[in-house]
């Protein structure tokens, strides 16, 4: 299944918008389903909105079923760059 | 004058290193003597760098949330610093009224703005990024990364000060190309948050602690720790620019550094209270095709 997130929110800019995806990813996820999550219009994004998107994911599933299960579709540089800075930085805590 | 007022009267030059002895002035008044009335005396001020007018603001609206009636005076002679006041709409603001009926803002500024929390990510989209995008010629989509980190900003008003709007203004400088971005609220600053979890912590280690990636106060569900971090890192490790921070008793500063490629960011205490928090950013003209290079399409890879 694949999430476009601008079909969702207006900007991926704020924690709330963050939120609405994360209601959309957890439940697929958490039942196994593999998701992809496409950034098509979006070019850059605040930590706030992957915090509350993705990286709360974090909070309900084990960090490797996010890996497994949810793909990142038609994003950029800076997108990529602020999903894996922070979950590196949550695998870091874990050692 | 009754004991319970106010004159300040402005250094000749106002900016974030001059600004400590009228806030203290003020700030002391507010707390030992009750203070009713502050008058901003301006007859001996005549330059004020584009950070002061945010500063300035920030003052008259702290003040102002404890019932204090603010007057200005000292405006019967233009001087560099009140032209630029005027051209900002501080006066507007704070007057009612403009100065010199024609004043107006350049091209190369954007004027004082009251961003509430509710406003700031249309303002930013709407307003800031297509004014950056004219006086840079570059395109909207390639200044994403800048809107980022003013998103961080207000992020952080939003989710730490208890305060619902930040004022903000914005100069190009001619000659150096530079944009300083100046955003500044009067809530409860960073050091008063971070001691709600580190109770003994003085204010420029608190300061930067908050910078650091992963801290969080936890003073919001929506906090987790990593505006300020995002903020410093897309600026200042491939040297786009750099950061000042002032809150509390404490300032910091975030520049590239050349010998790790990384941040450099140093924390100082500061000679005075800075009530709320001032965030200066400054971006480097000659960082914009960098910045394009951030909203290329990339595939993902864990």
């Amino acid at each position: 299944m694949v999430i476009r997130v601008l079909d969702h929110v207006e900007h991926a800019s704020t924690y709330d918008e963050g939120d609405v995806i994360f209601k959309l990813l957890a439940p697929r996820l958490m039942q196994g389903e593999d998701v992809a999550l496409s950034f098509d219009g979006v070019s850059a994004v605040p930590s706030a909105f992957i915090n509350a998107s993705i990286v709360r994911l974090a909070e309900v599933m084990p960090v490797a079923d996010v890996r497994k299960h949810l793909r990142i579709l038609q994003s950029t540089k800076q997108i990529n760059e602020l999903i894996r800075s922070r979950f590196e930085f949550l695998a870091s805590r874990e050692l | 004058m009754q004991a319970s007022d106010m004159s300040i009267e402005l250094p000749r030059n106002f900016n974030a290193g001059t600004m400590y002895p009228p806030i203290m002035r003020a700030l002391n008044s507010l707390e030992t003597s009750g203070l009713e009335a502050l008058d901003i005396d301006f007859k001996g001020l005549k330059f004020i760098e584009p950070v002061g007018v945010v500063i300035l603001s920030n003052l008259i609206e702290y003040v102002i949330r404890r019932n204090v009636r603010v007057t200005l005076s000292g405006l019967s002679k233009f001087s560099e610093g009140t032209v630029y006041l005027d051209n900002s709409g501080f006066f507007e603001r704070y007057l009612g009224c403009k100065l010199r009926p024609y004043a107006k803002c350049p091209p190369s500024c954007l004027p004082l703005t009251m961003v509430s929390n509710a406003q700031a990510v249309g303002y930013l989209h709407a307003s800031i990024i297509p004014w950056l995008s004219d006086v840079l010629r570059t395109s909207e989509a390639s200044l994403a990364t800048i809107r980022v980190c003013l998103d961080e900003v207000f992020s952080n008003i939003n989710f730490h000060s208890g305060v619902d709007f930040g004022c903000m203004h914005i100069q190009q400088f001619k000659q150096s190309n530079e944009i300083q971005i100046a955003i500044s609220d009067f809530g409860v600053g960073i050091p008063s948050n971070v001691r709600m979890i580190r109770e003994n912590i003085n204010d420029s280690a608190a300061l930067k602690l908050a910078c650091e990636e992963g801290f969080t106060t936890q003073s919001n569900v929506k906090n987790r720790g990593a505006g300020l971090a995002t903020l410093i890192r897309y600026l200042t490790t491939k040297d786009r620019g750099k950061v000042w921070i002032v809150s509390g008793n404490a300032n910091l500063s975030a520049i590239h550094d050349p010998t790790t490629t990384s941040s450099k960011v140093t924390a100082r205490t500061t000679i005075g209270m800075y009530p709320g928090t001032l965030v200066r950013i400054t971006i480097k003209p000659d960082s914009i095709q960098d910045l394009a290079t951030d909203v290329e399409s990339e595939e993902f890879s864990w």
